[in-house]
This record gives structure tokens, sequence and C-alpha cells, in this order.
């Protein structure tokens, strides 16, 4: 960011003699700043976790959900700007139902990561639009099998095996690439992805946060759904017997 | 039979074109009246350019007369059912409410299908049944697969009822109906949930009411008496079965539009199910059935 202050970063129609755009990584930023996002594909289905950070404590538990679901088959996980999040979701499931009005058949998860990355790009191209400041973890499942994509507030999306973004991201991709993800069923990507998340915060200078799980795959019916809660409980006390496991060493 | 586009048209006030014998067809957008100046403009136009060069552009029409269009949406109103089912009957039971139709779909007097599902489960606690419109139901269908997967993705815990499903029904139909624009069914909405039994229905015209045991069409003459001289609170599933099955037969006998191919379902605290399809006994050896024409006048 050394350019800043040289000008051309008001405006997203706007490249820098450079050839950046400064809004949209500006926008990057704001994804950066926010709590870790982590989704993974495992061998029967995508899990996705969120550490979601408590802005009060008497906020109610479970509200401000980062996860949401998209139709029966997919879901996203955002992490930014919680407002631009759902404004993607609700342009997510209104191109899901149209598709199947259409075609009568549940969108496949690789038309739908396109369409949204569609749409983000979109609002990078009009200099009376705002880029969002949101990237956001598309899991799903079709007749191809899990799939698990990840979208930025530029516009583009890449498919994954596992991916993470907000302010644990680094610390959390290592973790993942130590993870035999075509050996991990969902269950057991339940605990693990409920570890990196854990093991990412920083207690010290963060607030307080909340797990938020779900998950797609044959366990869930190849529905996307909340993780039950026994086993996020489960989850949870593993994730927190690991953290001390390791400070105790 | 059902009024076909050109005997339907006769029936509509209609206006001959003063000049030259020039007809004007509805030409605007899709499903909306072009306006009286727009039409009159459009006319003048057609007039002098057939006049002029012998074409008319193709909002002329020259076999039929001219028609306003101006008030009622050609497009959209004065439709009829093509492909219709008959009668469909629920009635509460002990534990949770039945649901009888058969499976004949009508091409107006002609049977044309012979199994056509008429039950259908709406989300966990609930049952449809419909008659009249196939096309129709099947519409309605998929309304109702988009609200339950709507309300689904909230993944809250909860769920919409029977009551919720059969109020959003009498919206829809009254909704329809004030575009002149029914959707051509009576429904019949019953479910259970929170150990509440529901049974209601909805009409066309968005007419609506709960029961105990209700039936639609041919039903309502034929099987609603019995219903209501046979049934009793808290009968156990084979007496409720019983009952239905009294009631279908004496719809197969009567009904010429019914066929003996029945489907029950039911929807209990457990959830629902539709059975297989299967046929009742029946016999025709009754005197009144000898000489059907005997004492009607006027048939052979």
């Amino acid at each position: 960011m050394s350019s800043i202050g040289t000008g051309y970063d008001l405006s997203v129609t706007t490249f820098s003699p450079d050839g950046r755009l400064f809004q949209i990584e500006y926008a990057a930023k704001a994804v950066d700043n926010s709590g870790t996002v982590v989704g993974i594909k495992c061998k029967d289905g995508i899990v996705m976790g969120v550490e979601k950070l408590i802005s009060s404590k008497m906020m109610l538990a479970g509200s401000n959900r980062r996860i949401h679901s998209v139709h029966r088959h997919s879901g996203m996980a955002i992490a930014g700007l919680a407002a631009d999040g759902r404004q993607i979701v609700t342009r997510a499931k209104a191109e899901a139902t149209n598709y199947e009005r259409v075609y009568g058949e549940p969108i496949p998860v690789k038309e739908l990561a396109e369409r949204v990355a569609s749409y983000v790009h979109l609002c990078t191209l009009y200099w009376w639009l705002r880029p969002f400041g949101c990237g956001v973890i598309l899991g799903g499942y079709d007749r191809d099998g899990p799939q698990l994509y990840m979208v930025e507030p530029s516009g583009v999306s890449h498919r994954y095996f596992g991916a993470a973004i907000g302010k644990g991201r680094q610390a959390a991709k290592t973790e993942i690439e130590k993870l035999k993800l075509s050996e991990l069923t969902c269950r057991e990507g339940v605990v693990e992805v409920a570890k990196i998340i854990y093991g990412v915060h920083d207690e010290a200078k963060d607030k307080a946060f909340e797990l938020e799980m779900s998950w797609v795959c044959d366990e869930s019916n190849h529905q996307h759904q909340k993780v039950p809660d026994d086993l996020l409980e489960h989850a949870k006390e593993a994730a927190k017997a690991a953290l001390e496991e390791m400070d105790a060493d | 039979m059902f009024g076909s586009l050109e005997t339907t048209l006769d029936l509509l006030p209609s206006f001959s074109s003063p000049f030259l014998g020039l007809e004007l067809l509805p030409w605007g957008r899709r499903g909306r009246p072009i306006g009286v100046p727009t039409q009159v403009v459009m006319r003048a136009l057609g007039q002098f350019l057939h006049g002029c060069l012998g074409w008319a552009p193709p909002w002329v029409n020259h076999e039929q007369e001219m028609y306003f269009s101006t008030w009622i949406d050609w497009e959209t109103s004065c439709r009829y059912p093509y492909v219709t089912g008959t009668s469909v009957i629920g009635i509460k039971y002990k534990d949770g409410v039945l649901m009888a139709a058969d499976t004949g779909g009508s091409y107006g007097s002609t049977l044309r299908y012979k199994s056509v599902e008429r039950i259908k489960p709406i989300g966990k606690h609930s049952l449809l049944g419909a008659s009249g419109e196939i096309s129709d139901f099947q519409e309605l269908l998929r309304y109702l697969d988009e609200l339950i997967l709507y309300d689904n993705m909230w993944d809250d815990g909860n769920s919409l009822g029977p009551k919720e499903i059969h109020n959003y029904l009498t919206r829809v139909m009254y909704n329809r109906r004030n575009k002149f624009n029914p959707l051509w069914n009576s429904l019949v909405l019953g479910g259970v949930k929170n150990g509440q039994k529901y049974l209601g229905v909805v009409t066309m015209l968005g007419a609506h009411f709960e029961d105990k045991h209700v039936a639609t069409g041919f039903g309502n003459h034929l099987a609603v008496p019995i219903l209501r001289s046979e049934w009793k609170e808290d009968m156990n599933f084979e007496e409720a079965v019983k009952l239905l099955e009294k009631c279908l037969l004496v719809l197969l006998y009567r009904d010429r539009s019914s066929i003996n191919k029945f489907q029950i379902a039911k929807i209990t605290e457990e959830g629902a199910t539709i059975y297989p399809a299967y046929s009742l006994k029946t016999f025709w050896g009754f005197s009144a059935f000898q000489n059907p024409a005997k004492c009607a006048e006027g048939t052979w």
C-alpha cells in the first residue's frame, strides 16, 4: 500500500498508473480484519466454520449469523462486513431458486459460484457502486460431489480443497495443509475446523467469539445444515483440550 | 365443450370497425391491454397503410371482429380447466388426518390420464389434496416448494404447520381470483402439528373453512352426507379407511369422472404416508343399474 496518498484510490473505475484498483484492495482489507472463516472439503462433504467475534456481551447467543443456507444443497460463510454478506446471500438464494424454476433441478455449485462471482464483480465496475467489503466461502453438494469455492471482493472465484479468510487466514491455511483431506470424514472434519479456529483465535487481543459451524455431507443427507448441537459441543471440547495440551508443552 | 378461443370471443362485447371492414387485435405488452387512444391510433395507422400500400401491419386482423381489450385482460382471464381431477375427501381420525382421492385425470369428459397423484405432502406436517385443474395444482406445488425451502433455509428449528400453509393457500387463491385468473382448484389441506389436527378447504375463489370432515366437488354432494351420519370422533385407522372407502365407492358409482384407482394418505405426528394406488371391489348387479335409462327420459 505504498501508493496510498498518491491519488487513484477514490474510485473503483480509475486504475492507478501501475494498474491497480485501490478500492478493491481496501475492500480486501475489510475482509482481512474480520473473524477467521474456514472451509474444508472432506471425502464425504464440506465443513465450514466461522470465528464469530461477539461485539457485545448483551447480544443473544446465535444472533448475527455468518453462515447462511443458499439452497437445500449449499451454504455460504461470510467474512468481512456482515451486512454486505447478507446482500450476497440474498442474491445467491435468488439465483438458486431461479435456476431451479427454469431448469427443474438444483443449481450446480459451480454455476452458483460463477453467478455469485459475477454479481460481486459487477459492483466493481461502476463509479456509483462500491465493492463488497466481504469475502464468501461457498460450499455445496451436487451430482459432481462436494465442492468448495471462495469468492473475493474483486469478483474472482476459485475452487479449493480448503480455504480460509479473515484475520487468522495464514495460520489457518498452514493448519489445513497439514490435514489429510482426502481421508477425513466430515464428522472428523468438524473437530479439525473447530481446533483450527480456536487455535488462530488470539485471546489476548481479540474479543470473545462464538464458533458457528455448518456442513453439507452424506450424514446431513446432502443438505446444508448447522452442525448438530451435540457434535458442535464435542468439537468445542476437543478444540479446548487441544489448546491446553499445546500450552502445557 | 370448454369454450375454444373462437366461441369464447363470440360471447364477448365486440366492436365492428366502422371503416373499411378492417379489424384490430388487442396488441400490447404481454398481459396488458392497450389503451383506447392507442387502439384508435393503431387502427387508423393500419387502415392507412392497408389503403395506400395494400399491406396491413400485423396487429390488423382480417378474419375476426374487432374487440376492445381495454377493461378485461384477455391474455390471462376467461380460461377454463383442461385436465381435471375429481373429488378429494379428507377426515380427521384418532392419530391425525386421512385423505382419499382417485388418480384419474379427465380431459373434459374423456378419462385421459389414469395415474395422476393428487395428494402430496407439504413440508413436515401437512398433506395437500386437489381437485380441479391438474396443471394449476402442479403450479401451486411449485409455489409451496419454494415457500418451504425459504422457511427451511432459516435453519432455526421452526417449521410451517398446516394452519400456516392453509392460510397461505387462501391468500394465493383469493389473489388470483381477484386478477380474474383463478387457479382452478378445490384444495383440501390436512395436517398435524404439536398434537393439533387440522383439516380445511380452499376453493378457487379463495373461500375457505375448517371442518372435521371435508370433501370437494361431487364429494360435497355424495360423500359429505355419509360422513355427517357416520363420522365419529377418534375413529381408529381401520374404521376411518373403511368410511373413506364407502364414500369412494359411492362416488365411483355415481360420478362419471371418477375411476377405480384410489390413493389414501395419512398425516400424523410422525409424518406423511401416501399409500400406493389400489382398486375397490365393485358390484354392478343392483337393479337400479340394470336399466339405467328406464326412469330417465331422453337417454338411451
